[in-house]
């Protein structure tokens, strides 16, 4: 009966997202697995922002019902306005033999984190700050009570966090007919599939070839800090799912950097919106994908009407700044006021907090050899790529590390080196998967094939 | 286009363009039917001698042998830094995957999990839950840490977690007498405290294990 409601759960999800993701213009012809990795992303969006502002009016079945009437209703809009087109994906018959094996090891590692969450607990954190809200909010009929975001007992579970994750538990419930720790990890398992399965889509449109993006997709899982760890993605953080938005947008952007796709560009600003919408950090990785597609739109000299992209995650920084201040939510103690006063006291702490984030690279504990992959594959990436994608691609890179670095100078804890040892690997955990691009880069300008000779239409969308 | 360079072998004296996809296709032109593939790559600037070489590996230029030990030297690199990163990663994943394993599946999982860890008693929610639902919802849970003791603190935010919907109020030992003082008796549902011995004033109460013990002050039923 579980499996039935989780596959209900997860049903409404996807069709909210590919119904969106329809909306957003014309379907041009996309892998599957692409296809529902980005319908899981945007669907968490919809189902959990639609979840929330519709709890301002109704609540309980009724709000049940109308996200689920909503989800089901998406994919039919979408294929009213674009014809027969939206259902129709490009086929496998054009994948050779050794892609179609590193895609089946692929499934397999999927269905072997999905098989590890079975077993794992949540951490402490995804217990503590994602499914104690869902939990709370089940109770209360679908809404969070204010009491909740007032309480300072429970301001340890970081009120003032966003709702994507927490209400997408809550959609899970919701199917359940009860708060359960144990199905709600089967979540994160599928944010794991949707971000493999988009770096190897991402990394084809951006090389052109399968193979690479297959082979840097399947390595995800021999990240420790990633795939097992008591902060990874079988515990519950927010970490991966964040990142795998973050690798969306960025990723979207880099194709759209090359061919004007409004459909890509359509899909970088989607994924744009949600970044705010998924933890606070977010704002920050909002802030510099902004920046970055207004770097594209103005370089490639693009239509204007392009920045409107960055008025939905704005809205939604505004909408959830203005409700937190509304419901008179606590205040996180973690971080001192940024002014100018406390910059200059503490800015003597600027050298220790950046030596800290550079030791964190060296640990092979939770990232084994991963970051000296990285930094080989970033030469053969500004080798190949010697325009405005290195740019944007870079920027994406480092710059959220910069603002994370220099946001502990206005650090609350008395040993503020101890919050950076406790968050620099979670926020490392942002970068990963986009990181990860550089591998497949230096993998696929070595690669055997050239892309004009591929057989089928398996490159049909790849954007050299 | 990359610029040109010259060959004082093979078939000609020759300087050729060799475009970036050339960088991609120089092993399949090794392969013995490419003859297709070299037409379909074969960038108009090169003199179709260069290619027409087909399976003979003795007509390929030193350009061509350069690209392979480039290519050749490429695959080593990342094959090495690949098998060297999964090998490094192997323990400690086999390891993760079995420290945090357990088979137990409720809807309390993990809690039960972290309780039993703290208090060695099993099923711990849903006992705390019934106990906890069993009091006036209307009053007050106080529950009490020692925040200089990590344990402690986590222990109370896990009875946080669980006694929702009650209002309650997370509370250091030291500051538990004056309010204790502060707060009505008649407000207060229940106290539980989080690893630290009961004071004098308070009445047994219900044990799980040593380490955690819940003080009703009034059930609902004896309400």
């Amino acid at each position: 009966m579980n499996a039935i409601a989780l596959l209900a759960a997860f049903s409404t999800i996807l069709a909210a997202g590919f119904g969106g993701l329809t909306l957003l213009g014309r379907v041009q012809v996309r892998n599957l697995g692409e296809q529902l990795a980005l319908s899981w992303l945007c669907g968490t969006g919809i189902v959990s922002f639609l979840i929330w502002a519709l709890g301002f009016v109704i609540h309980g079945v009724s709000l049940f019902a109308l996200v689920a009437i909503v989800c089901v209703t998406l994919p039919f809009v979408g294929w009213k306005m674009n014809g027969p087109s939206t259902f129709r994906f490009q086929p496998l018959r054009g994948l050779r033999t050794v892609e179609l094996l590193l895609g089946t090891l692929l499934v397999v590692e999927i269905g072997l984190i999905f098989y590890v969450a079975r077993l794992h607990t949540l951490g402490w954190d995804g217990l503590m700050n994602w499914e104690i809200k869902a939990r709370y909010a089940f109770s209360n009929g679908g809404v969070l009570p204010a009491a909740y975001f007032r309480s300072e007992s429970l301001s340890f579970s970081h009120s003032s966090h966003p709702l994507a994750i927490p209400f997408t538990e809550l959609w899970l419930y919701f199917w359940l007919g009860e708060a359960n720790q144990f199905w709600v990890k089967t979540i994160f398992a599928m944010f794991y599939a949707a971000g493999a399965i988009l770096l190897a889509a991402i990394s084809a449109r951006l090389t052109g070839k399968t193979s690479p993006g297959l082979i840097v997709a399947s390595l995800l899982l021999f990240i420790p800090q990633i795939a097992f760890d008591g902060e990874s993605v079988t515990a519950g953080y927010a970490d991966f799912p964040l990142s795998v938005f973050y690798l969306a947008t960025i990723g979207y952007l880099l194709c759209a950097c090359r061919s004007n796709d409004c459909q890509l560009f359509g899909i970088y600003a989607a994924c744009l919106a949600l970044l705010p919408w998924v933890k606070r950090e977010g704002i920050i990785l909002w802030l510099v994908a902004a920046v970055s597609g207004v770097f594209v739109v103005w370089r490639r000299k693009q239509s204007p009407a392009r920045l409107l992209a960055l008025l939905p995650g704005l809205f939604v920084i505004v909408v959830w700044r203005f409700y937190l201040l509304k419901v008179h939510a606590v205040s996180p103690h973690e971080f001192v006021p940024v002014s100018v006063a406390n910059l200059l006291s503490n800015i003597h702490r600027l050298g220790p907090i950046v030596g800290a984030f550079l030791n964190e690279f060296a640990q092979t504990g939770p990232w084994s050899l991963f970051w000296l992959l990285i930094a080989t594959g970033c030469g053969y990436f500004v080798r190949q790529y010697r325009d405005i994608r290195s740019l944007v691609f870079f920027f994406a890179l480092f710059a959220p590390i910069a603002v994370y670095s220099f946001i502990f100078i206005f650090s609350n804890w008395p040993n503020y080196l101890a919050q950076v040892a406790l968050c620099s690997s979670r926020m490392l955990t942002d970068i990963v998967p986009l990181s990860c691009l550089t591998v497949s880069v230096a993998l696929a300008s070595g690669s055997l094939q050239p892309t004009g000779l591929r057989k089928g239409g398996s490159t049909a969308n790849t954007e050299r | 286009m990359d610029g040109g360079e010259t060959s004082s072998e093979g078939l000609a004296m020759t300087t050729y363009y060799r475009p970036r996809i050339l960088a991609d296709n120089q092993v399949s032109m090794l392969s013995a039917n490419r003859d297709k593939a070299d037409a379909a790559c074969r960038p108009q600037q090169w003199p179709v001698s260069c290619l027409s070489f087909g399976s003979k590996l003795m007509k390929v230029p030193v350009v061509m042998r350069s690209y392979r030990f480039h290519t050749l030297a490429h695959i080593l690199l990342w094959a090495s830094l690949i098998a060297a990163f999964i090998c490094v990663s192997a323990p400690r994943i086999s390891r993760d995957v079995t420290k945090y394993s357990i088979h137990h599946i409720s809807p309390f999982q993990s809690t039960n999990h972290f309780l039993y860890l703290a208090t060695g008693v099993s099923g711990a929610s849903e006992q705390l839950i019934a106990l906890f639902d069993s009091l006036p919802s209307s009053k007050v849970i106080l529950i009490v840490a020692r925040e200089d003791d990590p344990p402690s603190t986590f222990l109370a935010e896990t009875m946080a977690y669980l006694a929702w919907p009650h209002p309650l109020k997370i509370i250091n030992i030291t500051r538990l007498e004056s309010e204790l003082t502060a707060t009505d008796p008649a407000a207060v549902a229940a106290f539980v405290l989080c690893r630290v011995n009961r004071p004098s004033s308070l009445p047994q109460g219900q044990h799980f294990g040593k380490l955690l013990e819940v003080i009703p002050l009034g059930t609902e039923a004896q309400r």
